[in-house]
């Protein structure tokens, strides 16, 4: 897949007749035709796409048939949504932290909080979930 | 101070096909080549139960049906991608990269001092694998050819943790004295011998050696080894010994380019020169990355990179055919109102020549076609280079090619992505 990432960092708005944001010294870019991957895909190289099977996720608002924008190269936090790798497979978990540790947890409570230790991995992070209607 | 990292993927293929198929971890893995003929890739749980690289398949049936050792067919749009995306990063580390074949480039690195240049090199590395789940090496020198030497080291010694640096004079010098001559970039199985012969058997004695002698007994190609083994740099494109992993021909433009007719031309030149390279080595390709990427660091243009991998059936070194895949390759990539700075084309799958195997109205075909090269390379070689060009050239025919247990496109095909359940 072929991305293109705008430098510039925001892109302008219009407010009440102020532009808000950087003014680009490129002005081609007020004009350009909205590009979906600069939204949801900021960091091309650390991107990755994942089609969700079964609906253990609907809590989290993600359903069978969705393509995830998953990020490898953020740092984690407390309510992240995140994909792990549990018993070698992908999950969709949430990060929680508690005590002072870090649990990774089932968006349908379906399974058990599992404590963060190096027997799994946190793969990437879940960004933005697509569904098609 | 500067010094010259070598970034060299751990088990390239296998380590791909793990990023998306985390239950492949700690099992035996292999990875075979374009025609299932051969082991091009192994987990090191494989290399422990005995399967050598580059061996037939046939020859390792056996171990693999009795450890139930995982095999793949190469996937090589997805392992073209994965090494674009390792590439990006080390670019945006460092500011001169040269892509060296599918899973190694060299970079240069900057530093105060020796401990410095190693937390750099640990950095890079740790940067990858957090970015795109490569795990990788990192041997630091002076020049090319040590930066080789110490990345053998740094993979293979596990209390090294993947980086080693070998600018500091104490280390270097034991370290050459324990490398073996054969181990040493551009030295072939027929010139160790004759070295060998010559009381020559480590880096350190070649180091050593008297100029003239190596001058006489190993030509100029020799006698750059040695200059780099002495810490001088010496090592152009032109030079470089080719990596049995890919062959590559790229660039920097002076002159940024923006329109796709000189993008077009450039990447027709280089694949001739890639191409003449690949004949020399009596090697055939069996896909081919085409790479294009802008001036990240320009603050009010726009920035894009990307990377298409294209497999060539049949596999080929003959530059009309992989010309016209690069272009097509080319156009799919090429985006209107870019500049340029950086482009490139990398060839890979390779194998030798004589066993490809190939249905016997092409092999007519490529005889014809390897005349005329020959004689292309010849009158290049003599009056300089791109003395003949060649124009665009149609290939007729499809070769169907055995595609068993390839691994999906998880990063280039929409209905092939990585599927989460859980």
């Amino acid at each position: 897949m072929s991305i293109e990432i705008s430098v510039v960092p925001e892109t302008p708005t219009v407010k009440d007749g102020q532009y808000a944001g950087f003014p680009s010294p490129a002005d081609d870019y007020l004009c350009r035709s909205l590009d979906l991957n600069d939204r949801l895909v900021p960091h091309p190289v650390s991107t990755f796409f994942f089609e969700v099977k079964g609906n253990s996720a609907t809590e989290a608002r993600i359903f069978e048939g969705d393509i995830i924008v998953v990020d490898r190269a953020l740092d984690y936090r407390d309510g992240n949504l995140v994909l792990a790798v549990i018993d070698g497979q992908f999950a969709i978990r949430r990060l929680r932290e508690r005590d002072r540790r870090f649990w990774l947890c089932s968006p349908d409570q379906s399974q058990e909080d599992l404590p963060l230790t190096e027997e799994y991995e946190l793969w990437g992070r879940v960004m933005w979930s697509i569904t098609r209607h | 101070m500067k010094a010259i990292a070598l970034i060299d993927a751990n088990n390239f293929y296998v380590s791909c096909e793990r990023v998306f198929a985390p239950c492949l971890r700690g099992e035996p893995v292999i990875v075979l080549s374009n025609n299932d003929g051969c082991v091009v890739s192994r987990s090191n749980e494989a290399k422990a139960l005995g399967i050598g690289m580059a061996v037939p398949y046939f020859k390792v049936r056996e171990i693999v049906e009795r450890h139930g050792v995982r095999v793949f067919s190469s996937n090589y749009e997805l392992y073209g991608d994965m090494s674009h995306r390792m590439m990006e990063i080390l670019e945006d580390s460092s500011p001169e990269v040269e892509r060296y074949s599918i899973d190694e480039a060299f970079i240069t690195l900057e530093a105060q001092d020796y401990v410095s240049l190693e937390k750099i090199g640990r950095e890079v590395k740790e940067e990858v694998y957090r970015q795109v789940g490569i795990p990788v090496s990192v041997g630091i020198a002076t020049t090319k050819t040590l930066a080789k030497v110490a990345g053998h080291y740094a993979k293979s010694w596990s209390e090294l943790d993947g980086v080693f640096s070998i600018t500091e004079p104490s280390v270097h010098t034991p370290i050459l004295k324990r490398t073996s001559i054969e181990k040493v970039w551009g030295i072939g199985a027929r010139s160790a011998m004759k070295l060998r012969l010559n009381g020559v058997s480590t880096a350190f004695h070649l180091r050593e050696a008297d100029e003239s002698w190596v001058r006489s007994r190993m030509s100029v190609t020799g006698l750059r080894i040695r200059q780099e083994l002495r810490g001088i740099q010496c090592h152009t494109f032109a030079t470089s010994p080719s990596s049995r992993r890919g062959i590559h021909s790229t660039r920097s433009f002076g002159e940024l380019v923006e329109s796709r007719d000189d993008l077009r031309a450039a990447v027709s030149m280089f694949v001739a020169r890639a191409c003449e390279k690949l004949r020399r080595e009596e090697m055939v390709a069996g896909a081919i990355t085409v790479f294009v990427r802008t001036n990240r660091f320009k603050p009010d243009e726009r920035h894009y990179s990307g990377a298409v991998t294209l497999r060539l059936a049949p596999l080929t070194n003959l530059t009309p055919e992989i010309q016209v895949v690069a272009f097509r390759a080319l156009d799919s990539l090429y985006r209107e109102g870019y500049r340029y700075k950086k482009a490139g084309v990398m060839l890979s799958d390779l194998s030798p020549e004589q066993s490809a195997s190939q249905p016997l109205w092409e092999a007519e075909k490529q005889a014809r076609m390897r005349d005329l090269m020959f004689n292309v390379d010849r009158l290049n070689q003599r009056f300089g280079r791109e003395t003949v060009q060649y124009g665009l050239f149609a290939t007729e025919g499809k070769w169907k090619m055995k595609l068993s247990s390839r691994s999906p496109r998880y990063t280039t095909k929409w209905d092939e992505l990585p599927k989460v359940c859980r």
